[in-house]
């Protein structure tokens, strides 16, 4: 994978903007998480994660 | 470098590198060909926070209406709700609405897009659905353009759709002779372009279809994607898995890894995945590394893959189903057809300057509708003219259970 890796950060304007995104969407994601647990949803699941042939016939 | 650790800060805060920024800019431009007047909604699980968060900052930078919606992958009671509520009125929107889900490990909540949606025209609602969030799907899968992905794919649907066999091999050993029956078995195209009434499935490239019969042996050199939760490395190119497939069903085999072969003991015993239910061709030239996660990715890299398990049509025209599909992916590869003398090298596929068919399927993966929790008694009901009869596991000797009492392995 190192290959892929091409560390060469974005422009300060880009890492702030995101930056900013990524802390609300923590933000969104501990509240949401904390609602499901007092709900009793469960978050985590396992087994089967997707099927190849239900789709829809394409118009 | 592992994909990404998701769901966490990662050390040092958000790294986002000029490659990655460049796969969020080219999903926006080349595949979505995002307007002014769009609208977007990007739904997200947890585990892929961080990503979506790139992607609806980008939308935000170029002053682009963008909502971002939290789900629970595979069941969410309270998902319909929250969708339905950052949807605008159709009428409020001049553009499209553009649905973008992001998920590492599965595909949710299909039937609950698709019913919230209905409201919007089919040609003015775009839904794009990624499996596999990953660093390398923006700095990698996504670097080449749908427009360039169906070219190819277009070539390969051009030679391969007419004919009837095929003889496939790999720079790894594999030696596959391959009959193909149109009429009968569906052709799938994944190439990342969006047409009315179907979702788009990233990352893209690929065509697929189901092999009227299969004999030979093959070998797995690039990496193995399963349809199950598994943390296991993907990779398979320090220790490959070979083969041998007899009238359509693996009969045996062989990786030097004792842990992949535990897995595929599991796969191919426990869970009954032994007939080949698809044969896929990758088509995604930006891939030609294997990444540790177990994705979709590493099914688009230019080479053969062998879907074991679940066919890529419905389980009436086949006559089985099975829960798990495993592909097991070839490095690159080459297909002789209709015993010509030339062979079609995936490596090298051209771009074809004809418009892509449109009798071939968009989608390649889809929701479990429901079917979360596996278990061996659930897998591989055989559809028979009395309707679906359910698998009755028999107790082998040595703990494994069997489909039927004449098993091929």
């Amino acid at each position: 994978m190192d290959e892929y890796a091409r560390e060469v950060p974005v422009d300060a304007d880009v890492m702030q903007a995101v930056q900013e995104e990524v802390s609300q969407s923590r933000s969104t994601v501990r509240e949401m998480e904390t609602d499901a647990a007092k709900k009793g949803i469960p978050l985590e699941l396992q087994g089967v994660r997707y099927r190849i042939y239900e789709t829809t016939i394409p118009k | 470098m592992r994909g990404l650790v998701v769901g966490q800060q990662r050390q040092g805060g958000v790294v986002l590198t000029k490659s990655a920024w460049k796969g969020v800019q080219s999903l926006l431009d080349s595949y979505f060909k995002v307007r002014d007047d769009d609208y977007v909604i990007v739904v997200y699980a947890s585990k892929t926070l961080e990503h979506a968060s790139w992607v609806s900052a980008a939308l935000r930078m170029r002053g682009i209406p963008v909502k971002k919606v939290w789900m629970i992958p595979l069941r969410d009671p309270e998902f319909t709700r929250r969708f339905g509520a950052a949807l605008p009125k159709p009428s409020a929107i001049r553009g499209r609405l553009i649905v973008l889900t992001f998920e590492r490990d599965s595909l949710s909540h299909d039937s609950q897009i698709r019913a919230e949606l209905s409201e919007f025209d089919a040609d003015r609602r775009m839904v794009f659905r990624v499996i596999s969030t990953c660093d390398e799907l923006f700095t990698v899968a996504l670097q080449e353009s749908p427009d360039e992905l169906s070219a190819k794919n277009a070539t390969i649907l051009e030679l391969l759709v007419p004919s009837k066999a095929l003889r496939v091999t790999t720079p790894g050993g594999s030696d596959l002779s391959i009959t193909v029956d149109t009429r009968k078995h569906r052709w799938i195209s994944n190439r990342g372009v969006w047409r009315p009434g179907s979702f788009v499935i990233l990352p893209a490239g690929e065509v697929a279809t189901f092999p009227a019969s299969i004999e030979g042996k093959f070998v797995a050199d690039f990496a193995f994607n399963v349809n199950m939760m598994t943390d296991r490395d993907a990779r398979l190119d320090s220790h490959p898995v070979t083969v041998w497939i007899e009238n359509n069903r693996a009969v045996k085999y062989e990786c030097a890894n004792s842990d992949v072969m535990s897995f595929l003991n599991e796969c191919f015993y426990s869970y009954c995945a032994y007939t080949v239910g698809e044969v896929g061709f990758g088509t995604n030239g930006s891939i030609q590394t294997p990444i540790s996660l177990n994705s979709h990715i590493n099914e688009r890299h230019p080479g053969v893959h062998l879907g074991f398990g679940q066919s890529n049509q419905a389980p009436s025209v086949v006559g089985y189903d099975c829960n798990i599909h495993l592909d097991l992916i070839a490095k690159g590869g080459m297909v002789w057809i209709d015993g010509g003398e030339v062979p079609l090298d995936l490596s090298k596929v051209s771009k074809s300057s004809k418009p892509h068919p449109t009798h071939t399927w968009d989608e390649d993966a889809g929701s479990s509708q429901g079917i979360t929790d596996l278990d061996v008694d659930d897998c591989c009901g055989i559809i028979t003219s009395e309707g679906l009869r359910l698998f009755e596991p028999t107790a082998r000797e040595d703990g494994m259970n069997r489909q039927d009492a004449n098993p091929p392995i």
